[in-house]
């Protein structure tokens, strides 16, 4: 310990510089798109408002307890000839004083935490409401006009989202860290959740499941798109009317949908003989940015994996383990039909 | 440790004093000690082994080094490893080899029942780790949340191992800690009053009566859970009318007091280091006492800040974030009068504070992150993040392991009659002290970056990247660390330096007596003065509290006339038979009948064991 003596406080101010700039980093959310302190939202900015506040009276205790401890260590080391040490068996004094400072310290965190708790707690009445169902592993939106979506969940910017969240199975989280903290999904009960997004904020928000929820839980993955009222206007009408299959590859992958019991799981809106519930609606695939609940760029490589070998992708989904196409050797897709069935996916736009 | 059991056994009077008979039969608190913790060190490697896998496999983006199937396994069962088979155990190693030292007895109050509760803690855990050879290991995380334990969305034995297993070891804990509030109340050696007990002892006893308030509520829970998975009845399952919030309640209301007593026992030990080490008293003996039983009644009071994300509702959070604050005031008041035990000390950084020193640093780190969490609107960007990883193990690593670490560098002496290696000890505790933090330090950075926990894969672009293969260099740094350790220990054990009784200049009983102590401990029961009778011994000029001018010494016992409890084979007997019961009920369960007679058998011999032969009234 004899080296602690030559460290200057300059040496360590510079270290501490060193060791903030990660914390920088963690502010950006184009280089972290979870990043819990880059709020964009009413709510998200309500938290990272008290944890300002926290950080910094944490980070003044911590320095000071920390410096006083290193400071005893170094000043009291033992010396060559040091004799036996004045027996002091305590100091009420101190310890009352040292009982109430922090007392009053943490009443003062107290009082923030308690309005924030309050401010961010009620769906407010005006919230245009979501109903969001989680499924091992995958994310369904339904919308007050009755459309459904999966894993990419577009909001308007212009007003209060609120959520209701039920779950299909067992536990999960929802959670887009840029626009609001988590609330776990419990079954047998519909938990709530809401925000606003703030202005000029349009843009893709990426979100995870937060509760350990099954072998592929690490998978479970959602974007939540914050579109501009025109934007989500012509989405959600898109949603009703979807575009026919364009190509001749296409219209035999809308064959091979029906013909291979994809749609006994799937739904597609505008197709009356696909209305299964069980997996994800796949209305308007074509046009969503990622797979698999966000863990992969929609595009034609991962889309032909994922038809593939969608266990490799994520284990354990109910897909790889019951659809016959997966199951059953003799009812395998071959490359072609999976060509097919990409071309028809891609043309749902 | 096979010279720490020939140091023991050589040391006592008695007859049949080595070999592995006579650990088996064994009663001595001592030699029960050192099985504990001989058994909760290669849990611990177990464990840390566990983790390393985890962070090999979290070393870089899109690994396909390990399955999800079996990364949840692993992070499940190191969980459950380090909590109920490395710390609980250690703890209980300690409480086992120093109470009766500290407090001027001869034995625990039950010596067999001690026996009996560190085989039923062996085999139960061998019964839970036996799960990774028959079908897999529990994967559900250590918190076991309803409904994924169902036997619909966890069918297979897994989750039957976990039951079953914690069953058993929550019988062994709560035997245990039954005798030490037993032993610690009625066996204090004359003129010992309860503000006259070491602090370490004063731990140990809040630790036992938190086991015997805390465990049953475990119990309940786990038979709630295997009642379910066996016989549909649905306590967790709400589309029958139960609710899986009913487990989390359950859980956290054992959960929450389960870390203090993760944490207590290490805050005792660091408790007698400072001191010694600094050559002052405690600062504020009374206060640090009275704020461990402090920490412990509002250990209970605390329990639904695990829950703040659930939607218990603002009313519930709000109360529950307050009470979680309360609880830093007393952990506040400890942390000051151990800065200030060093204060104006003459302080001595050998092993057993330098490691002392790394745990008060660290477990202030640990506190400060709890409060932010503590705040509900913060816990709802943080829970179930690396955050939270981070802020755990800087409470149970950086504090529970340091502190227990702190302890066997200084109580190794006293267990086997030799020292420690200085050289390696200081650079296994420089080793875990940087590997410690280059682990578990960016974890804080990567959880407010949003990574979720229990989460075996994750994608480039998410800006994890470098911090996760940092912590996994400081997992390698920690390996190594623990290596030097075991060589520390087996190099010490061989040819350590003799110790002599007291070699740190000590101020507690067990120093009093030689290295290793005699099979009956004190050939004269101790009178007892002040708080720190050794020391006071040493120095009578600076005792504050003196002996009465009429007091008599106390008068040393002939060694062979002192009576010591017989050895006894009935103990292992019986925990035997209790966990095979456990472990064929999974089999199944009119198998389990087979165990139930053995478990008959050896309660039946134990009953009818005679005390001892030279036993005449």
């Amino acid at each position: 310990m004899a080296n602690l003596k030559n460290i200057r406080p300059k040496a360590l101010l510079g270290l501490l510089a060193i060791a903030l700039l990660p914390i920088l980093a963690a502010c950006s959310s184009t280089d972290n798109p979870l990043t819990t302190i880059s709020p964009k939202s009413d709510v998200a900015d309500n938290i990272q408002w008290l944890y300002k506040i926290i950080f910094v009276i944490a980070t003044i205790v911590f320095i000071g307890v920390e410096t006083l401890l290193l400071y005893a260590v170094i000043k009291f080391r033992r010396r060559p000839n040091d004799g036996i040490p004045k027996q002091v068996h305590g100091n009420t004094a101190m310890e009352i004083t040292w009982t109430i400072i922090p007392a009053l310290i943490l009443i003062a965190i107290s009082v923030p935490t308690w309005m924030t708790i309050f401010a961010i707690d009620d769906v407010p009445d005006d919230a245009y409401m979501i109903e969001i169902v989680g499924h091992q592993w995958w994310w369904e939106a339904t919308y007050p006009d009755g459309q459904v979506t999966a894993n990419e969940i577009h909001v308007p910017s212009d007003r209060t989202i609120g959520f209701n969240l039920n779950t299909a199975d067992v536990l999960h989280s929802f959670w887009i860290p840029q626009l609001f903290g988590k609330q776990d999904i419990i079954p047998g009960r519909t938990n709530t959740l809401w925000f606003t997004p703030n202005p000029g904020t349009e843009g893709r928000y990426l979100g995870q499941c937060v509760e350990f929820c099954g072998i592929s839980h690490a998978n479970m993955r959602l974007e939540m798109i914050v579109d501009s009222p025109a934007d989500f206007a012509a989405w959600t009408s898109g949603l009703e009317s979807p575009a026919p299959a364009a190509t001749a590859l296409a219209a035999t992958g809308y064959d091979l949908f029906a013909s291979k019991g994809c749609v006994a799981c799937h739904s597609i809106s505008g197709r009356n003989d696909a209305v299964g519930i069980i997996g994800p609606n796949l209305s308007l695939f074509g046009s969503r940015l990622t797979l698999g609940s966000a863990t992969l760029d929609n595009n034609t490589v991962n889309l032909t994996a994922w038809l593939k070998d969608p266990e490799d992708i994520k284990p354990g989904n109910i897909m790889s383990k019951s659809a016959p196409i997966y199951t059953n050797p003799d009812l395998a897709l071959n490359d072609t039909e999976i060509d097919a069935l990409v071309a028809y996916l891609q043309s749902l736009k | 440790m096979a010279s720490a059991v020939g140091a023991i056994g050589a040391a006592g009077a008695a007859p049949s004093e080595s070999g592995v008979w006579s650990w088996i039969t064994t009663v001595d608190h001592k030699r029960i000690g050192v099985l504990y913790g001989v058994s909760a060190i290669l849990f611990f490697l177990l464990g840390g082994s566990e983790a390393f896998l985890i962070r090999m496999q979290l070393a870089s983006a899109d690994a396909d080094l390990i399955s999800s199937g079996v990364f949840s396994q692993l992070f499940t069962m190191h969980a459950l490893t380090m909590v109920f088979l490395a710390i609980m155990p250690l703890g209980a190693a300690f409480f086992n080899f120093l109470i009766p030292l500290q407090i001027g007895a001869r034995d625990v109050a039950f010596p067999r029942l001690n026996a009996l509760s560190y085989w039923l803690f062996l085999f139960g855990a061998i019964l839970l780790n036996s799960s990774f050879v028959f079908g897999g290991a529990p994967d559900a995380g250590w918190f076991a949340y309803a409904n994924l334990t169902s036997s619909t969305y966890s069918p297979g034995d897994s989750m039957d191992f976990f039951t079953l297993g914690l069953l058993v070891l929550g019988i062994s804990s709560l035997a245990a800690a039954l005798n030490f509030v037993v032993t610690i109340l009625n066996m204090r050696a004359p003129g010992m009053t309860l503000m006259r007990m070491p602090v370490f002892t004063w731990m140990a006893l809040v630790v036992s009566f938190l086991l015997v308030f805390a465990l049953p509520i475990l119990t309940v829970g786990l038979i709630e859970l295997l009642f379910w998975r066996f016989f549909d009845m649905p306590f967790f399952s709400a589309e029958f009318g139960g609710d899986p919030l009913l487990w989390q309640h359950i859980f956290w209301l054992f959960g929450h007091p389960e870390v203090y007593i993760l944490i207590l026992p290490a805050m005792g030990i660091v408790s007698e280091i400072l001191p010694t080490f600094s050559k002052k008293p405690l600062f504020g003996y009374t206060a640090v006492v009275f704020a461990g039983v402090a920490i412990a009644f509002m250990g209970f009071a605390v329990w639904a800040h695990h829950m703040f994300t659930v939607g218990l509702g603002p009313v519930a959070i709000a109360a529950f974030s307050a009470s979680t604050m309360l609880i830093a005031v007393p952990t506040g008041i400890k942390i000051f009068n151990w800065i200030f035990t060093l204060w104006g000390g003459s302080l001595d950084l050998r092993t057993p504070m330098l490691f002392s020193l790394g745990f008060l640093s660290l477990f202030i780190i640990g506190g400060l992150s709890g409060i932010m969490h503590a705040a509900p609107p913060i816990d709802r960007q943080q829970q179930d993040t690396y955050f939270v990883v981070a802020h755990l193990h800087y409470v149970l690593f950086g504090g529970s392991i340091m502190g227990l670490m702190a302890g066997i560098y200084f109580w190794f002496p006293k267990l086997t009659g030799r020292m420690m290696g200085e050289g390696l000890g200081v650079v296994h505790f420089w080793m875990m002290f940087i590997g410690m933090n280059v682990t578990f330090g960016p974890m804080h950075l990567v959880g407010i970056m949003g990574m979720p926990r229990r989460i075996y894969t994750y994608s480039e672009g998410s800006g994890w990247e470098f911090l996760n293969q940092l912590e996994s260099l400081g997992a390698i740094i920690l390996a190594l660390g623990m290596i030097i350790f075991v060589v520390n220990i087996v190099r010490s054990l061989r040819n350590g330096e003799v110790a002599g009784n007291d070699p740190w200049d000590a101020r507690t009983l067990e120093w009093s007596i030689s290295s290793p102590p005699p099979v009956y401990n004190f050939d004269a029961i101790p009178a007892v003065y002040s708080k720190e009778p050794f020391w006071d011994q040493k120095h009578p000029e600076l005792a504050q509290d003196k002996p009465p001018a009429n007091a008599v010494a106390p008068v040393a016992e002939d060694p062979a006339t002192i009576h010591m409890p017989n050895p006894s084979y009935w103990p292992i007997i019986v925990a035997f038979g209790a966990a095979l019961m456990a472990g064929l009920v999974i089999v199944n369960p009119y198998l389990a009948v087979i165990g139930g007679a053995i478990t008959m058998l050896g309660v039946y011999g134990w009953i009818f064991e005679p005390a001892g032969p030279e036993e005449h009234h």
